[in-house]
């Protein structure tokens, strides 16, 4: 196992950083050569989750992105922030209806026809083909996106 | 209409003989859809004034866009079912940025018929 934490941040809730953690991500992966999808997927997923814990989330929020440095391959990010029960019950639900979508980009272009909730998550599964799940202890909420066929981080 | 910024997206768009072209620029980080969907309505109605029948979206030059201001083409292509279609929309777009690959193209699936993404 060469588990190796390459980001590891505790960010204020603040939309200005959302763009610049998506950019640090990509900079930072592209520098180790990174796999271009893994990258992308990554940035793509940093950018989405952030945005979602500053929108609906309270206070801090931690992000960490988890590589196989011998494999120079993504295991994850994580982002976990404070959040309300019925927040994180409903964030369960949409990510539960995801992993169970048979087709995650037809899942995607149907919740595009339904109004803007969850589009960022299921941009996350479908685009760059990341599994996305999340924990939920007391008033925290973690939300991990993997590589499809990654272990977990 | 003259260019305009919406956040860090800078919009400038015109006709050009029988189309109407919207350049965008810049990147599209939107806390909020609204502003982008009220600019590709006033868009909508000016093609529509015109009696165009293409509008081509050059986004080569956009590095980046979120859900949010997807969705502001969502309803756009949305709006434009309901009012009946009247023309098309190809995207031109740079598939050297990732983004451009997997989010034109899901747009491109939502709204197929009216949606192409042509690379230049």
């Amino acid at each position: 196992m060469a588990d190796h934490v390459l980001i590891d941040l505790r960010l204020l809730p603040r939309w200005e950083l959302v763009g610049e953690l998506r950019r640090l991500v990509s900079q930072s992966l592209e520098k180790l050569s990174l796999d271009a999808d893994d990258a992308y997927g990554a940035s793509l997923a940093a950018h989405e989750l952030l945005e979602n814990a500053v929108k609906y989330g309270q206070g801090e929020v931690r992000v960490t992105v988890h590589l196989d440095r011998r494999e120079k391959k993504l295991r994850g990010v994580s982002v976990e922030n404070r959040t309300t029960r019925s927040h994180a019950a409903r964030l369960k639900r949409a990510l539960k209806a995801l992993s169970s979508a048979p087709d995650r980009m037809a899942a995607y272009v149907a919740l595009m026809g339904r109004g803007p909730g969850g589009l960022g998550l299921a941009r996350i599964a479908a685009e760059a083909e990341m599994q996305v799940t999340c924990t939920a202890r007391a008033n925290r909420v973690a939300v991990i996106a993997r590589p499809q066929g990654a272990a977990h981080a | 209409m003259p260019e305009i910024n919406v956040g860090q997206l800078k919009v400038d768009s015109a006709p050009d003989g029988e189309r109407f072209v919207m350049h965008m620029t810049g990147t599209a980080e939107l806390k909020d859809s609204t502003p982008l969907a009220e600019l590709l309505l006033k868009a909508d109605g000016e093609v529509r004034a015109l009696g165009l029948t293409q509008v081509d979206v050059d986004v080569r030059a956009v590095e980046f866009m979120n859900s949010s201001a997807l969705n502001a083409f969502v309803r756009w292509f949305a709006g434009m079912k309901e009012r009946g279609g009247g023309y098309t929309v190809r995207f031109l777009s740079d598939p050297s940025k990732r983004w451009q690959r997997s989010s034109l193209n899901a747009l491109a699936t939502f709204a197929t018929g009216t949606v192409t993404v042509v690379t230049q």
